[in-house]
Protein backbone atom coordinates (compact mmCIF):
# COMPACT_ATOMS: atom_id res chain seq x y z
CA UNK A 1 0.00 0.00 0.00
CA UNK A 2 3.17 2.23 -0.30
CA UNK A 3 2.19 5.56 -2.59
CA UNK A 4 6.04 4.48 -4.09
CA UNK A 5 6.28 1.33 -4.62
CA UNK A 6 9.72 0.81 -6.14
CA UNK A 7 8.77 -3.09 -6.88
CA UNK A 8 5.14 -3.06 -7.95
CA UNK A 9 5.99 -1.87 -11.77
CA UNK A 10 8.48 -4.99 -11.78
CA UNK A 11 5.72 -7.43 -10.61
CA UNK A 12 3.27 -6.40 -13.19
CA UNK A 13 5.56 -6.77 -16.06
CA UNK A 14 6.67 -10.11 -14.84
CA UNK A 15 2.65 -11.10 -14.76
CA UNK A 16 2.77 -10.32 -18.32
CA UNK A 17 5.93 -12.73 -18.82
CA UNK A 18 8.81 -10.09 -19.32
CA UNK A 19 11.78 -12.36 -17.87
CA UNK A 20 14.26 -8.58 -18.09
CA UNK A 21 11.73 -7.04 -14.82
CA UNK A 22 12.04 -10.55 -13.48
CA UNK A 23 15.69 -10.69 -13.49
CA UNK A 24 15.50 -7.12 -12.39
CA UNK A 25 13.35 -7.78 -9.18
CA UNK A 26 15.55 -10.76 -8.51
CA UNK A 27 18.61 -8.39 -8.26
CA UNK A 28 17.00 -5.89 -6.46
CA UNK A 29 15.33 -8.09 -3.82
CA UNK A 30 17.20 -11.25 -3.29
CA UNK A 31 19.29 -10.21 -0.73
CA UNK A 32 17.10 -9.12 1.57
CA UNK A 33 14.94 -12.35 0.74
CA UNK A 34 17.88 -14.38 1.04
CA UNK A 35 18.39 -13.37 3.99
CA UNK A 36 15.20 -13.99 5.55
CA UNK A 37 15.56 -17.27 4.06
CA UNK A 38 18.76 -18.07 6.07
CA UNK A 39 17.63 -16.87 9.22
CA UNK A 40 14.57 -18.61 9.35
CA UNK A 41 15.77 -22.15 7.70
CA UNK A 42 19.35 -22.32 9.16
CA UNK A 43 21.38 -24.18 6.74
CA UNK A 44 22.37 -22.31 3.55
CA UNK A 45 21.13 -25.65 1.34
CA UNK A 46 17.62 -25.16 2.11
CA UNK A 47 17.79 -21.53 2.26
CA UNK A 48 19.03 -21.94 -1.15
CA UNK A 49 16.25 -23.81 -2.14
CA UNK A 50 13.02 -21.90 -0.42
CA UNK A 51 14.58 -19.03 -2.10
CA UNK A 52 14.51 -20.52 -5.41
CA UNK A 53 11.15 -21.98 -4.84
CA UNK A 54 9.57 -18.65 -3.77
CA UNK A 55 10.87 -16.83 -6.78
CA UNK A 56 9.68 -19.48 -9.27
CA UNK A 57 6.24 -19.07 -7.61
CA UNK A 58 6.52 -15.18 -7.77
CA UNK A 59 6.97 -15.70 -11.28
CA UNK A 60 4.32 -18.05 -11.91
CA UNK A 61 2.12 -15.93 -9.54
CA UNK A 62 2.49 -12.73 -10.44
CA UNK A 63 -0.59 -11.70 -12.11
CA UNK A 64 -2.29 -12.58 -8.32
CA UNK A 65 -0.45 -9.53 -6.72
CA UNK A 66 -2.19 -6.87 -6.00
CA UNK A 67 -0.88 -3.66 -5.28
CA UNK A 68 -3.79 -1.62 -2.81
CA UNK A 69 -3.61 -4.76 -0.20
CA UNK A 70 0.01 -4.64 0.40
CA UNK A 71 3.68 -3.86 -0.79
CA UNK A 72 4.95 -5.76 -3.69
CA UNK A 73 8.08 -7.12 -1.27
CA UNK A 74 5.94 -7.76 1.57
CA UNK A 75 3.77 -10.15 -1.02
CA UNK A 76 7.26 -11.51 -2.08
CA UNK A 77 8.17 -11.83 1.54
CA UNK A 78 4.78 -13.75 2.62
CA UNK A 79 5.67 -16.05 -0.49
CA UNK A 80 9.01 -16.90 0.35
CA UNK A 81 8.43 -16.98 3.87
CA UNK A 82 5.44 -19.42 3.59
CA UNK A 83 7.42 -21.29 1.30
CA UNK A 84 10.19 -22.16 4.27
CA UNK A 85 7.70 -22.18 6.62
CA UNK A 86 5.79 -25.35 4.86
CA UNK A 87 9.13 -26.70 4.43
CA UNK A 88 10.10 -26.04 8.37
CA UNK A 89 6.87 -27.56 9.77
CA UNK A 90 6.89 -30.65 7.31
CA UNK A 91 9.81 -31.77 9.25
CA UNK A 92 10.16 -34.17 11.87
CA UNK A 93 12.79 -32.62 13.35
CA UNK A 94 15.55 -29.83 13.45
CA UNK A 95 18.45 -30.88 11.09
CA UNK A 96 21.01 -31.21 13.52
CA UNK A 97 23.58 -29.63 11.28
CA UNK A 98 22.99 -25.89 11.89
CA UNK A 99 25.44 -23.55 10.01
CA UNK A 100 23.62 -20.04 10.56
CA UNK A 101 23.92 -19.46 14.17
CA UNK A 102 21.11 -17.28 16.02
CA UNK A 103 22.36 -13.77 15.43
CA UNK A 104 19.91 -12.04 18.26
CA UNK A 105 17.63 -9.77 17.23
CA UNK A 106 19.04 -6.19 17.15
CA UNK A 107 18.48 -5.98 13.70
CA UNK A 108 14.34 -5.57 14.23
CA UNK A 109 14.47 -3.79 17.01
CA UNK A 110 17.68 -1.31 17.06
CA UNK A 111 16.97 2.47 15.78
CA UNK A 112 17.63 2.81 12.37
CA UNK A 113 19.99 5.14 10.95
CA UNK A 114 18.16 7.93 8.50
CA UNK A 115 19.69 5.79 5.49
CA UNK A 116 18.43 2.93 6.77
CA UNK A 117 14.61 4.94 7.00
CA UNK A 118 14.87 5.76 3.60
CA UNK A 119 15.41 2.55 2.51
CA UNK A 120 11.97 1.03 4.21
CA UNK A 121 8.26 0.84 4.05
CA UNK A 122 6.05 2.55 5.94
CA UNK A 123 4.24 -0.33 6.72
CA UNK A 124 7.54 -1.80 7.86
CA UNK A 125 8.39 0.95 10.05
CA UNK A 126 4.87 0.55 11.52
CA UNK A 127 5.63 -2.28 12.82
CA UNK A 128 8.85 -1.91 14.12
CA UNK A 129 7.11 0.47 16.20
CA UNK A 130 4.36 -1.40 17.77
CA UNK A 131 7.04 -3.93 18.40
CA UNK A 132 9.25 -1.95 20.48
CA UNK A 133 5.98 -0.66 22.55
CA UNK A 134 5.65 -4.72 23.44
CA UNK A 135 6.86 -5.71 26.44
CA UNK A 136 10.80 -7.27 26.84
CA UNK A 137 9.82 -11.07 26.61
CA UNK A 138 6.29 -10.79 24.28
CA UNK A 139 8.96 -8.97 21.81
CA UNK A 140 11.76 -10.81 22.00
CA UNK A 141 9.58 -14.63 21.59
CA UNK A 142 7.09 -13.08 18.66
CA UNK A 143 10.44 -12.02 16.98
CA UNK A 144 12.34 -15.42 17.39
CA UNK A 145 9.07 -17.08 15.89
CA UNK A 146 9.06 -14.77 13.41
CA UNK A 147 12.59 -14.38 12.13
CA UNK A 148 14.34 -17.96 13.18
CA UNK A 149 10.86 -19.72 12.38
CA UNK A 150 11.17 -21.15 16.58
CA UNK A 151 8.41 -22.96 17.74
CA UNK A 152 7.04 -22.09 20.93
CA UNK A 153 9.40 -25.07 22.82
CA UNK A 154 12.32 -23.64 21.12
CA UNK A 155 11.75 -20.38 22.14
CA UNK A 156 10.71 -21.84 25.79
CA UNK A 157 14.48 -23.75 25.79
CA UNK A 158 16.20 -20.47 24.60
CA UNK A 159 14.76 -17.55 27.14
CA UNK A 160 14.46 -20.82 30.09
CA UNK A 161 10.81 -20.05 30.34
CA UNK A 162 8.06 -22.50 31.12
CA UNK A 163 6.22 -23.49 27.38
CA UNK A 164 3.09 -22.18 28.95
CA UNK A 165 4.26 -18.75 29.91
CA UNK A 166 6.16 -18.13 26.41
CA UNK A 167 2.78 -19.13 24.63
CA UNK A 168 0.85 -16.37 26.84
CA UNK A 169 3.89 -14.01 25.93
CA UNK A 170 3.15 -14.75 21.98
CA UNK A 171 -0.61 -14.67 22.45
CA UNK A 172 -0.70 -11.37 24.76
CA UNK A 173 2.21 -10.07 21.72
CA UNK A 174 0.04 -10.74 19.19
CA UNK A 175 -2.90 -9.08 20.66
CA UNK A 176 -1.19 -5.87 21.82
CA UNK A 177 0.35 -5.97 17.93
CA UNK A 178 -3.29 -6.11 16.95
CA UNK A 179 -4.48 -3.32 18.63
CA UNK A 180 -1.28 -0.92 17.83
CA UNK A 181 -1.22 -1.78 14.25
CA UNK A 182 -5.25 -1.11 13.86
CA UNK B 1 -17.95 -23.54 22.34
CA UNK B 2 -16.80 -27.12 20.44
CA UNK B 3 -16.12 -28.15 16.77
CA UNK B 4 -16.78 -26.36 13.76
CA UNK B 5 -18.33 -23.98 15.71
CA UNK B 6 -15.45 -22.58 17.00
CA UNK B 7 -13.81 -21.50 14.23
CA UNK B 8 -16.86 -19.05 13.85
CA UNK B 9 -15.56 -17.18 16.69
CA UNK B 10 -13.53 -14.01 15.45
CA UNK B 11 -11.44 -13.79 18.41
CA UNK B 12 -10.04 -17.57 17.98
CA UNK B 13 -10.28 -17.45 14.59
CA UNK B 14 -7.82 -13.79 14.10
CA UNK B 15 -5.77 -14.85 16.82
CA UNK B 16 -5.10 -18.57 15.25
CA UNK B 17 -4.13 -16.79 12.06
CA UNK B 18 -1.52 -14.77 13.90
CA UNK B 19 -0.02 -17.31 15.09
CA UNK B 20 -0.22 -19.47 11.45
CA UNK B 21 1.82 -16.28 10.12
CA UNK B 22 4.17 -16.32 12.74
CA UNK B 23 4.60 -19.75 12.52
CA UNK B 24 3.66 -20.99 16.03
CA UNK B 25 1.03 -22.90 15.29
CA UNK B 26 2.20 -26.07 14.91
CA UNK B 27 1.83 -30.01 14.12
CA UNK B 28 -1.78 -31.15 14.02
CA UNK B 29 -3.13 -27.87 14.56
CA UNK B 30 -1.37 -26.09 11.46
CA UNK B 31 -2.24 -28.88 9.45
CA UNK B 32 -6.42 -28.54 11.01
CA UNK B 33 -6.02 -24.62 10.32
CA UNK B 34 -4.75 -24.87 6.98
CA UNK B 35 -7.73 -27.20 5.86
CA UNK B 36 -10.19 -24.27 7.23
CA UNK B 37 -8.78 -21.84 5.63
CA UNK B 38 -8.98 -23.21 2.41
CA UNK B 39 -12.99 -24.44 3.12
CA UNK B 40 -13.50 -20.53 4.55
CA UNK B 41 -12.46 -17.38 2.70
CA UNK B 42 -13.09 -15.68 5.50
CA UNK B 43 -10.43 -17.64 7.41
CA UNK B 44 -8.35 -17.04 4.31
CA UNK B 45 -8.75 -13.41 4.58
CA UNK B 46 -7.80 -13.10 8.63
CA UNK B 47 -4.89 -14.65 7.19
CA UNK B 48 -4.00 -12.09 4.48
CA UNK B 49 -4.38 -9.31 6.99
CA UNK B 50 -1.78 -10.53 9.60
CA UNK B 51 0.38 -11.45 6.38
CA UNK B 52 -0.04 -7.69 5.52
CA UNK B 53 0.83 -6.50 9.18
CA UNK B 54 3.47 -8.53 10.16
CA UNK B 55 5.71 -9.57 6.79
CA UNK B 56 6.89 -6.10 6.41
CA UNK B 57 9.51 -6.91 8.93
CA UNK B 58 11.47 -9.03 6.24
CA UNK B 59 12.24 -6.01 5.33
CA UNK B 60 14.51 -5.11 8.35
CA UNK B 61 16.75 -7.98 7.86
CA UNK B 62 19.99 -7.05 6.51
CA UNK B 63 20.90 -8.16 3.24
CA UNK B 64 22.54 -11.01 2.11
CA UNK B 65 23.97 -11.92 -1.33
CA UNK B 66 22.99 -15.44 -2.82
CA UNK B 67 25.17 -17.54 -4.63
CA UNK B 68 24.55 -17.00 -8.79
CA UNK B 69 23.45 -20.69 -8.78
CA UNK B 70 20.36 -19.60 -7.01
CA UNK B 71 19.88 -17.60 -9.93
CA UNK B 72 21.20 -19.91 -13.01
CA UNK B 73 18.34 -22.20 -11.24
CA UNK B 74 15.51 -20.25 -11.08
CA UNK B 75 16.16 -19.16 -14.85
CA UNK B 76 16.20 -22.91 -15.97
CA UNK B 77 13.17 -23.79 -14.12
CA UNK B 78 11.18 -20.44 -16.05
CA UNK B 79 12.64 -21.48 -19.54
CA UNK B 80 11.64 -24.91 -19.08
CA UNK B 81 8.03 -24.29 -17.84
CA UNK B 82 7.92 -21.53 -20.84
CA UNK B 83 9.21 -24.72 -23.22
CA UNK B 84 11.07 -21.19 -24.71
CA UNK B 85 14.66 -22.30 -25.22
CA UNK B 86 15.93 -18.68 -25.68
CA UNK B 87 13.95 -17.87 -22.65
CA UNK B 88 12.83 -14.75 -24.57
CA UNK B 89 9.79 -16.06 -26.27
CA UNK B 90 7.87 -17.01 -23.52
CA UNK B 91 4.54 -15.79 -25.19
CA UNK B 92 5.42 -17.43 -28.67
CA UNK B 93 7.16 -20.75 -27.80
CA UNK B 94 4.88 -23.46 -27.71
CA UNK B 95 4.56 -25.85 -25.15
CA UNK B 96 2.75 -29.46 -26.63
CA UNK B 97 6.00 -30.48 -28.14
CA UNK B 98 5.38 -34.06 -26.47
CA UNK B 99 2.42 -34.64 -28.58
CA UNK B 100 5.07 -34.97 -31.47
CA UNK B 101 6.27 -37.74 -30.01
CA UNK B 102 4.57 -40.60 -32.69
CA UNK B 103 3.29 -43.31 -29.53
CA UNK B 104 1.77 -40.49 -28.01
CA UNK B 105 1.10 -38.31 -30.94
CA UNK B 106 -1.39 -40.91 -32.31
CA UNK B 107 -3.39 -42.44 -28.64
CA UNK B 108 -3.80 -39.12 -27.14
CA UNK B 109 -4.75 -37.07 -29.93
CA UNK B 110 -7.14 -39.74 -30.96
CA UNK B 111 -8.84 -39.88 -27.51
CA UNK B 112 -8.60 -36.04 -27.76
CA UNK B 113 -9.97 -35.48 -31.05
CA UNK B 114 -13.07 -38.48 -30.58
CA UNK B 115 -13.60 -37.43 -27.08
CA UNK B 116 -13.83 -33.46 -27.13
CA UNK B 117 -14.02 -33.07 -30.67
CA UNK B 118 -11.16 -31.03 -31.20
CA UNK B 119 -10.53 -30.70 -34.97
CA UNK B 120 -8.10 -27.78 -34.51
CA UNK B 121 -4.42 -29.25 -34.22
CA UNK B 122 -2.25 -26.90 -31.84
CA UNK B 123 1.22 -25.10 -32.73
CA UNK B 124 3.83 -28.09 -31.98
CA UNK B 125 7.34 -26.83 -31.06
CA UNK B 126 10.01 -28.72 -28.82
CA UNK B 127 9.60 -29.24 -25.22
CA UNK B 128 10.79 -31.59 -22.02
CA UNK B 129 8.41 -34.26 -21.84
CA UNK B 130 5.92 -33.69 -18.91
CA UNK B 131 4.26 -36.62 -16.78
CA UNK B 132 0.91 -35.52 -18.27
CA UNK B 133 -1.82 -36.10 -15.44
CA UNK B 134 -4.87 -34.12 -16.71
CA UNK B 135 -5.81 -33.00 -20.46
CA UNK B 136 -8.72 -30.78 -21.13
CA UNK B 137 -9.92 -28.95 -24.31
CA UNK B 138 -12.09 -26.20 -22.79
CA UNK B 139 -14.62 -24.48 -25.06
CA UNK B 140 -16.95 -21.70 -25.23
CA UNK B 141 -19.84 -20.59 -27.03
CA UNK B 142 -20.68 -22.98 -29.90
CA UNK B 143 -18.31 -25.61 -28.31
CA UNK B 144 -15.40 -23.42 -30.19
CA UNK B 145 -12.18 -24.51 -28.19
CA UNK B 146 -11.15 -21.63 -26.37
CA UNK B 147 -8.50 -22.82 -24.06
CA UNK B 148 -6.04 -26.27 -23.57
CA UNK B 149 -5.16 -27.10 -19.85
CA UNK B 150 -2.67 -29.91 -19.10
CA UNK B 151 -1.56 -30.72 -16.01
CA UNK B 152 2.14 -32.41 -15.46
CA UNK B 153 2.02 -34.51 -12.09
CA UNK B 154 6.02 -35.02 -12.03
CA UNK B 155 6.10 -30.93 -11.43
CA UNK B 156 2.63 -30.09 -10.03
CA UNK B 157 1.89 -27.66 -12.87
CA UNK B 158 -1.16 -26.81 -14.87
CA UNK B 159 -0.66 -25.23 -17.89
CA UNK B 160 -3.28 -22.83 -19.87
CA UNK B 161 -2.94 -22.51 -23.35
CA UNK B 162 -5.84 -19.76 -24.73
CA UNK B 163 -6.03 -20.12 -28.38
CA UNK B 164 -7.30 -16.89 -28.78
CA UNK B 165 -7.47 -13.69 -26.40
CA UNK B 166 -10.74 -13.78 -24.52
CA UNK B 167 -13.06 -10.52 -24.41
CA UNK B 168 -13.37 -9.35 -21.59
CA UNK B 169 -15.11 -5.93 -20.13
CA UNK B 170 -12.66 -3.74 -17.70
CA UNK B 171 -10.65 -4.99 -15.56
CA UNK B 172 -11.19 -8.92 -15.38
CA UNK B 173 -9.00 -11.66 -15.13
CA UNK B 174 -9.85 -15.40 -16.02
CA UNK B 175 -9.69 -17.79 -12.92
CA UNK B 176 -9.75 -21.94 -13.72
CA UNK B 177 -11.64 -24.36 -11.67
CA UNK B 178 -11.55 -28.30 -11.45
CA UNK B 179 -14.99 -29.77 -10.75
CA UNK B 180 -15.30 -33.09 -9.61
CA UNK B 181 -18.79 -33.73 -10.58
CA UNK B 182 -22.18 -31.64 -10.89
CA UNK B 183 -22.58 -31.45 -6.95
CA UNK B 184 -19.14 -30.64 -5.91
CA UNK B 185 -18.14 -27.18 -5.28
CA UNK B 186 -15.14 -26.06 -7.80
CA UNK B 187 -11.58 -26.37 -6.29
CA UNK B 188 -9.21 -23.56 -7.64
CA UNK B 189 -6.85 -24.03 -9.47
CA UNK B 190 -5.29 -20.51 -10.29
CA UNK B 191 -5.50 -16.83 -11.97
CA UNK B 192 -5.19 -17.17 -15.58
CA UNK B 193 -4.32 -13.54 -17.08
CA UNK B 194 -5.84 -13.15 -20.03
CA UNK B 195 -2.80 -11.29 -22.03
CA UNK B 196 -0.61 -14.86 -21.79
CA UNK B 197 -0.94 -17.15 -24.12
CA UNK B 198 -0.03 -19.82 -22.16
CA UNK B 199 -0.31 -19.77 -18.53
CA UNK B 200 1.77 -22.34 -15.57
CA UNK B 201 0.28 -22.30 -12.46
CA UNK B 202 2.68 -24.32 -10.15
CA UNK B 203 0.53 -25.82 -7.31
CA UNK B 204 1.81 -26.92 -4.10
CA UNK B 205 1.15 -30.74 -2.82
CA UNK B 206 -1.80 -30.19 -0.94
CA UNK B 207 -3.48 -27.92 -3.98
CA UNK B 208 -2.50 -30.90 -6.51
CA UNK B 209 -4.58 -33.29 -4.03
CA UNK B 210 -7.39 -30.98 -3.96
CA UNK B 211 -7.22 -30.99 -7.50
CA UNK B 212 -7.63 -35.19 -7.76
CA UNK B 213 -10.45 -37.06 -9.62
CA UNK B 214 -10.94 -33.58 -11.87
CA UNK B 215 -13.55 -34.73 -14.10
CA UNK B 216 -14.16 -31.01 -15.69
CA UNK B 217 -12.18 -27.89 -16.06
CA UNK B 218 -13.78 -24.56 -15.93
CA UNK B 219 -13.05 -21.02 -16.15
CA UNK B 220 -15.00 -18.05 -15.42
CA UNK B 221 -14.41 -14.39 -15.25
CA UNK B 222 -13.97 -13.04 -12.62
CA UNK B 223 -13.37 -8.96 -11.15
CA UNK B 224 -9.07 -8.48 -11.06
CA UNK B 225 -8.63 -6.88 -7.86
CA UNK B 226 -11.43 -9.30 -6.09
CA UNK B 227 -9.88 -11.08 -2.53
CA UNK B 228 -8.67 -14.20 -3.32
CA UNK B 229 -11.65 -16.73 -2.85
CA UNK B 230 -12.48 -20.25 -2.77
CA UNK B 231 -15.92 -19.63 -4.79
CA UNK B 232 -16.03 -18.16 -8.67
CA UNK B 233 -18.84 -15.11 -8.59
CA UNK B 234 -18.13 -15.25 -12.44
CA UNK B 235 -20.61 -17.23 -14.75
CA UNK B 236 -18.66 -20.29 -16.51
CA UNK B 237 -17.06 -19.03 -19.98
CA UNK B 238 -15.03 -21.99 -20.89
CA UNK B 239 -15.54 -25.88 -19.56
CA UNK B 240 -14.21 -29.05 -21.16
CA UNK B 241 -14.48 -32.54 -20.29
CA UNK B 242 -11.24 -33.79 -18.56
CA UNK B 243 -9.44 -36.96 -19.38
CA UNK B 244 -7.67 -38.13 -16.37
CA UNK B 245 -4.25 -40.27 -16.59
CA UNK B 246 -3.73 -40.92 -12.88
Amino acid sequence: MQENDPYAELLRLCARGDEKAFERLYQLTSPKLFSVCLKLMKTRHAAEDVLQDGFIKIWNNAASFNPERASAMTWMATVVRNRGLDVLRSRKSRPQEVETEYEGLDFASSDLSPGEMAGISLSASRVQECMKALQEKQRKSILMAYYYGYTHEEIAARLAAPLGTVKAWVRRGVERLRKCLE
Amino acid sequence: MSGVKRYQNPELYEALAAEYVLGTLTGAARRRFERLMAERPYIRHAVEIWEQKLNPMAELVPEAEPPVRVWNNIRQAIAQDAGAATGRERQGAGWLGWLRRPAFWQTTTAILAVALGLKTLLPLVADPMPTLAYISVLEGEGDKPMAVTMGDRKRRVVSVRLMEKPKLAGEHVLELWAIKSPDSKPVRVGIVPPDRKTTHLRLSEQEWKKMKGAKQFAITFEPKNRAESEEPTGPIMYKGKCIDFI
